[in-house]
């Protein structure tokens, strides 16, 4: 990772609460969510569904329909611009430019009755301010690198003439078509098989080199995780629990419910066999029409403390861990796993 | 290419794009190609038999009418009206349908509600007594005529393309256009519209029929093209008193109809296939 403390940071979020309107009452989707994104950094956030992975980052881009979504408190701070107050014309003019979006479904994210040139071109045209001609010319780069095979030609075929993964790059190439200063990959990945997947996540790395662009790449895989991520963040019930330095998230969890995705991962190391049976997190996540007062995954966390029913814990700095390393939690997860290893 | 090839290659559409057009040369040269005056009338000819010889009126090879006048001439310059009266009431039928039906399905809420109240207002409304009140109010013709067709037509456009474009806005690659900064004006004209190209020329085809069809029964109401000047529809609507007499009257101008109809539905039919990027 790049030294982020003399840089200012790309994006602040601030204590965003998104909530939706439903028949049932309010459903709290994200619930105070505050962090810093550096240019230049690779930001995993990672959570089941319905942790409002996806809900936090449609909201920096306003794409949210409001209503059902209501924004309810916070500040989204983007380049020295603030994203929550803007006029819809700013927005329109961020989406695609300072910021590109790729969506999970290769399959349904281009339009299918128009060729993949005339959708490259759209976004060239629109931002960049091209003509039609310069357009083109730049579209067959943007193809030809993202290893579309024989770009010249491939520029006027429809989208169904592409396989899964040649339609998530051409996604990609439009995404950062005008060169954003961030990209938001939301689960871009988990539609395609796992060979497709690594030549995305390569495709990606290269790009933000090449671009010095931050990434926001929201998944549920934690290989992915270990392949790209700068940071990771964890998110349940719609707030953060746990964030910090890859390796540090990796090999030093401090949130229960961290330690019980990385313990749900199959370990390919493990050569002979199915010597440890994979483990889940036993129950089911939250109601987000109604939270507890505590820590929302207490419930289901055998190591909950009283306190942890309670009272909802603020994300603070985790003890004896790296600068950057921020848990929320009353407990302290090193002592409940040393002693259930002693016992 | 060889001649097998050739007709192995053709297709329906093709078809109908060779009888419309040879309809339409017709119409546009009608001065030059009608072998009579489409209106001058003889009554020594009156309901003379088709006939490939010539008389002392002239020629006559699809007969005469009650009054004498040359069918074959009434019905070149018949499809001067029949044809444009159709043509415009579809078009601005489904100009102002097609724009309805999107804002309607796009926004969604209450302009929805409104105009989806409006449509069901215009489809509940007896089309004919509309027609009559039309006419009464504004006089017959051509252009009231055409607001009027076009006023029978547009509700089907504004249906079917509100419960397209419901569907399709919620498709993924609508949101992606959204986030690469598409306007809302944007994403129907350049994303929506193209997707919904195929149904929209479906009805087209099938409202183009049926408005020939409403036109030849408003001229049978004695409201649609005004005499003498000749249309199809009025062409079949007096043809129908003499049709056990001289079958020619009735027959000519609906064979005429029918074969124009179909045109239009077999390039309907062709275009829908080429607007498909599947294929």
């Amino acid at each position: 990772m790049t030294d982020t403390s003399t840089q200012t940071p790309l994006l602040q979020i601030r204590d965003l609460s998104v909530r939706f309107r439903t028949d049932r009452g309010h459903v709290h989707a994200v619930n105070g969510v505050s962090y810093d994104l550096m240019p230049n950094e690779t930001l995993c956030i990672v959570g089941e569904s319905g942790s409002g992975k996806s809900v936090h980052a449609l909201s920096i881009l306003r794409l949210l329909p409001e209503p059902p979504a209501e924004i309810t408190s916070g500040r989204i701070h983007f380049d020295g611009r603030e994203l929550l107050t803007a006029s819809r014309q700013t927005m329109f003019d961020l989406r695609g430019n300072g910021i590109g979006m790729v969506f999970q479904n290769p399959m349904s994210s281009l339009n299918p009755v128009l060729t993949i040139g005339r959708q490259i071109t759209e976004v060239l045209r629109r931002h960049m301010k091209m003509d039609g001609r310069a357009a083109h010319v730049r579209a067959v780069e943007l193809l030809d690198r993202v290893r579309i095979p024989d770009a010249a030609s491939r520029i006027h075929s429809y989208p169904h003439e592409f396989s899964g993964g040649q339609r998530q790059r051409i996604m990609i190439a439009i995404a950062i078509a005008c060169n954003p200063r961030l990209l938001i990959a939301d689960e871009a990945t988990t539609a395609l098989d796992v060979t497709t997947q690594a030549e995305i996540i390569q495709l990606v790395r290269e790009l933000k080199d090449e671009k010095s662009m931050a990434v926001i790449w929201i998944t549920h895989d934690l290989g992915v995780v270990a392949g790209i991520a700068d940071t990771v963040q964890v998110m349940y019930a719609g707030a953060i629990v746990e964030r910090g330095p890859v390796d540090a998230i990796f090999n030093d969890p401090r949130s229960a419910y961290t330690f019980g995705l990385l313990n749900s991962l199959p370990d390919v190391s493990d050569v002979h066999g199915a010597r440890t049976r994979l483990r889940q997190i036993d129950g089911m996540p939250p109601d987000l029409h109604a939270l507890p007062a505590g820590d929302p995954f207490a419930p289901r966390n055998p190591y909950a403390t009283e306190r942890c029913f309670l009272e909802r814990p603020p994300l603070r700095q985790a003890e004896d861990a790296e600068p950057g390393h921020l848990v929320a939690a009353w407990y302290d997860l090193r002592k409940v796993t040393r002693r259930e290893a002693v016992g | 290419m060889s001649v097998a090839a050739f007709f192995k290659n053709i297709q329906g559409g093709h078809v109908g794009l060779f009888v419309l057009t040879i309809v339409v040369l017709l119409a546009i040269f009608a001065p030059l190609v009608s072998p009579d005056n489409p209106v001058r009338s003889d009554l020594r000819g009156r309901l003379a038999e088709p006939t490939l010889s010539l008389t002392e009126m002239g020629s006559a090879p699809l007969g005469r009418d009650q009054l004498g006048r040359d069918i074959l001439s009434r019905m070149i310059y018949g499809s001067r009206a029949t044809l444009l009266v159709a043509l415009c009431a579809v078009v601005v039928g489904g100009i102002v349908g097609v724009t309805i039906g999107m804002i309607s399905g796009f926004s969604g809420g209450i302009l929805d509600r409104i105009l989806m109240r409006i449509t069901d207002i215009q489809l509940a409304f007896p089309l004919m007594l509309l027609a009559l009140l039309m006419v009464a109010a504004m006089g017959a013709n051509f252009f009231n005529l055409i607001v009027i067709l076009a006023l029978t037509s547009w509700t089907r456009y504004a249906r079917i393309v509100r419960g397209e474009v419901l569907q399709l806005r919620e498709r993924e690659f609508v949101l992606s256009a959204v986030a690469a900064g598409a306007s809302a004006w944007r994403i129907c004209v350049r994303h929506i519209l193209p997707n919904i190209m195929a149904p929209i020329i479906v009805v087209a085809t099938l409202e183009l029929g049926r408005v020939i069809v409403m036109e030849s029964a408003l001229s049978f109401l004695g409201v649609g093209m005004q005499p003498p000047t000749p249309s199809w529809g009025r062409m079949l609507a007096e043809g129908r008193s003499y049709v056990s007499r001289a079958w020619w009257l009735a027959a000519f101008p609906g064979l005429g109809i029918m074969l124009v109809v179909l045109s239009i539905n077999l390039i309907g039919d062709w275009l829908r296939d080429v607007f498909d990027p599947k294929r």
